[in-house]
């Protein structure tokens, strides 16, 4: 039997190799193509945005192309595939951040374009109307919240803040939070005791309080309310050995042992604390201001959610931002005037105002206030103890050589095994302390050579 | 066979003679073109999509890259030691192959006992069948939601279902009982191993069995003497393909943990804390990509090795209805 077609041509062979390899070529090269056409182009020429579907809508994009006539490409945040852009040289003109997490680490790399000129030179955003927790996003090499700004918020909360279900302590026989006076952390363990309903086989009907995956934002902001700090002074190193470290894991720890909450080894079927709040399954979460639109978009939430301010784990108040997400541009941007009219549009267009009347968040401009939603009973109340909290606002300091994200990673690896037991809570802080300062070595390596 | 001129070596400078081979080789490398435009795709796709991450994986693995940075040392092998010398690669392995230890040989004993279950005569064979194979057409991410769900200890479908029975609600997604979890959740989908068996089986020449049966062979001697040895090709595939699927698992594993994000995937459980976790936590929650490059290219090998270790040994089982090897002397 003979072949019905050769497969010994070597002439013909070769050839299909080398057309093989010019097609090969030919898809690299208009795959580049592609991605430097997404952010070439001139002033009014065309944009790529990489963010949340629901944050930046599609009719917003719509109307600044109308309004402008730049051409906007948007594509789904992604952390992984962002880093790939990046290493590449392509990566989108405007990407979503938060400012209170990863400012440091963008400046310090040079990932990001400062935009102190164009708010110099903008007639629609002061520099003076610009809320002071959105400072978060400066970075002068050494301290946060000072020097060049990297992005703009969106919005912003102060995120240790509690919310209760007002309802949950009146049937428990519990007096409710002050609007004022914090709870301490050892409190609202205790409330949390109270607040749990056990459901008798096994089950639980309701949980004292919230999800507990701790993270070095939040431990960080504990600490500082018993004066004590995880990150070093030059920021190249933590430490979780701290009494006052300590004294945060340990709350964690006591908190899951005590399954009074979901934790790392009690899992949240929801992930998160917004749909077991809204179906009154836990009676305390630790969200921000912005977490009014979670309860306003439940049918009976309005009636028994209330915002409470940030518990201290010692005496001193400390109430940060741990997001402050937002938008920077690309220090790589081919085209970062037109990207800085998007942000401005974004910022103090009509966006900006139907963000502030959403109440997803307050307005990162203080004139957009008076859109905040005041209608109903909880929205006034949320302002109202948000107003107070404020006077305790600041801002927590990151390393600018380990993602927040690395960091928890570490975190969230060992947290459980003490927890359940299997080591100690000194011991977790040690082994934190070790994979943390390694992560940084290596970023420091990268950063400085 | 005749040769060409062309193969032969002869040549002529006769012109009249010189254009018979021409268009002869011109017409074999028509004929030659749908072969190489079928192919193409794949070749392509190959290059592009296997080949090319491999090479570049391997690029990294020598490196301390974070993913991000535009600089980077060269470390050499400095990361497949360190793999290597991690007591968290051992234990992930560990992990890995015990999952694979228990999931292979059930899937594929499991998958053949009820592939003769449903190869008998009996009614509602067609419902049955479609019953086992059902779950195995449920997509894998859909499947992992579903049982997280079933399995959540306050709501869950199975601890309501224990407590009729007054017996207490278990953590079934919690340290302890997960790794259960993930292994009937991937002998769930049992029925794509059920379908091949069930083809395998028919597929069996009824004179063979018929012969054994005249020589004095009771049902279990046909099914040892002449079933086994007819289905083993398609049981050593299932073997191979089920062992690196499960050494391979990933998406179920963190659909049942915690993790929201890529950053939380070190919240899974540790009894399911897996090769391949181990590998993405490293990726994406590390950002150590030369080191988690070392631990794919590590795996990679491992499972090349495992796959050539089967085909080794597989040749005193299992047998073929046709001798490859006298297939390939022939040619």
């Amino acid at each position: 039997m003979s072949h019905p077609i050769p497969l010994h041509s070597t002439a013909t062979r070769r050839r299909f190799m080398a057309g093989a390899a010019v097609v090969v070529g030919a898809l690299v090269l208009s795959a580049c193509a592609a991605a430097a056409d997404s952010t070439g182009g001139g002033p009014g020429g065309k944009i790529s945005i990489m963010a949340n579907s629901g944050e930046i809508l599609p009719e917003q994009i719509e109307a600044f192309t109308k309004e402008t006539g730049i051409e906007v490409t948007f594509s789904e945040f992604d952390q992984t595939k962002l880093n790939a852009m990046i290493a590449a040289g392509k990566a989108p003109d405007i990407i979503r951040g938060s400012g209170a997490a990863e400012t440091p680490y963008l400046g310090t790399r040079g990932l990001a374009l400062p935009l102190d000129d164009y708010i110099a030179d903008s007639d629609v955003i002061d520099e003076d109307d610009l809320n002071v927790l959105g400072d978060v996003w400066k970075w002068d090499g050494a301290t946060q919240g000072e020097g060049p700004r990297y992005g703009l918020m969106k919005d912003y909360s102060q995120d240790t803040t509690i919310w209760y279900n007002k309802k949950a302590f009146e049937a428990a026989g519990l007096e409710v939070p002050s609007d004022d006076t914090p709870l301490t952390y050892d409190e609202i363990l205790e409330l949390g005791r109270k607040l749990t309903i056990p459901g008798g086989d096994g089950t639980v009907t309701q949980y004292g309080t919230w999800t507990q995956l701790p993270g070095i934002e939040i431990l960080s902001s504990m600490v500082a309310t018993a004066d004590g700090q995880i990150f070093a002074d030059d920021l190249r190193s933590v430490d979780f050995t701290s009494p006052e470290a300590l004294k945060a894991l340990q709350w964690y720890v006591d908190a899951g042992q005590a399954r009074i909450g979901y934790s790392l080894v009690d899992v949240n079927p929801d992930g998160w604390d917004g749909p077991p709040f809204a179906s009154e399954k836990i009676a305390m979460t630790q969200n921000g201001y912005w977490f009014s639109g979670i309860v306003g978009g439940s049918e009976t939430a309005p009636e028994w959610g209330r915002l409470a301010p940030a518990p201290v784990l010692g005496s001193t108040r400390f109430s940060p931002t741990t997001g402050a997400t937002g938008h920077y541009i690309s220090a790589f941007s081919k085209n970062p005037d037109a990207a800085w009219a998007f942000l401005e549009y974004y910022t103090a267009g009509q966006p900006g105002i139907d963000r502030a009347k959403a109440g997803w968040g307050l307005p990162a401009l203080n004139s957009l206030r008076e859109y905040l939603p005041q209608e109903l009973e909880y929205q006034k109340l949320a302002l109202a103890t948000q107003e107070k909290e404020e006077a305790y606002a600041g801002v927590l300091q990151f390393s600018p050589f380990v993602q927040t994200s690395a960091a928890n990673a570490v975190i969230q690896e060992i947290v459980p095994k003490a927890i359940n037991g299997d080591i100690t809570v000194r011991e977790a802080a040690e082994e934190i302390t070790e994979r943390t300062n390694e992560l940084i070595d290596q970023g420091i390596e990268l950063t400085e050579g | 066979m005749a040769l060409s001129p062309a193969t032969s070596g002869l040549t002529s400078t006769d012109g009249a003679s010189r254009a018979t081979p021409r268009r002869s080789v011109r017409g074999r490398r028509w004929k030659s073109l749908p072969f190489y435009a079928f192919i193409s795709p794949w070749l392509i796709g190959t290059i592009l999509l296997t080949a090319f991450p491999l090479i570049y994986a391997f690029g990294v693995s020598l490196t301390n890259w974070d993913g991000i940075s535009p600089r980077f040392r060269f470390l050499g092998l400095e990361n497949y030691t360190a793999v290597f010398s991690s007591p968290e690669t051992w234990s992930s392995l560990g992990r890995t192959f015990l999952l694979a230890g228990i999931v292979v040989p059930v899937t594929i004993v499991g998958g053949l006992l009820l592939a003769i279950a449903l190869n008998q005569k009996v009614r509602f064979r067609t419902g049955f069948r479609l019953l086992v194979y059902l779950p195995a057409i449920i997509p894998p991410v859909a499947a992992t939601l579903a049982w997280k769900i079933l399995f959540d200890r306050d709501n869950g479908g199975f601890n309501a279902f224990l407590r009729l029975f007054g017996i207490p609600a278990v953590d079934w997604l919690s340290q302890g009982i997960v790794f259960w979890v993930l292994v009937a959740l991937l002998l769930w989908g049992i029925g794509a191993g059920v379908l091949i068996n069930l083809a395998a089986l028919q597929d069996v020449p009824i004179e063979l069995r018929e012969a054994a049966r005249l020589d004095g062979a009771n049902s279990f001697g046909v099914f040892w003497h002449v079933t086994l040895p007819a289905i083993s090709p398609v049981l050593l595939f299932q073997v191979i393909t089920t062992t690196i699927a499960v050494l391979q698992t990933f998406i179920p594993v963190l659909l049942l943990s915690p993790a929201t994000a890529a950053s939380s995937v070190t919240a899974v459980p540790e009894e399911n804390q897996v090769f391949m976790i181990s590998v993405y936590a490293q990726y994406f929650a590390y950002q150590r990509y030369g080191y988690a490059s070392a631990m794919l290219w590590i795996f990679f090998a491992l499972i090349l090795l495992l796959t050539f270790v089967f085909f080794k040994f597989s040749g005193r089982v299992v047998f073929y209805a046709v001798d490859p090897s006298a297939q390939e002397g022939r040619r």
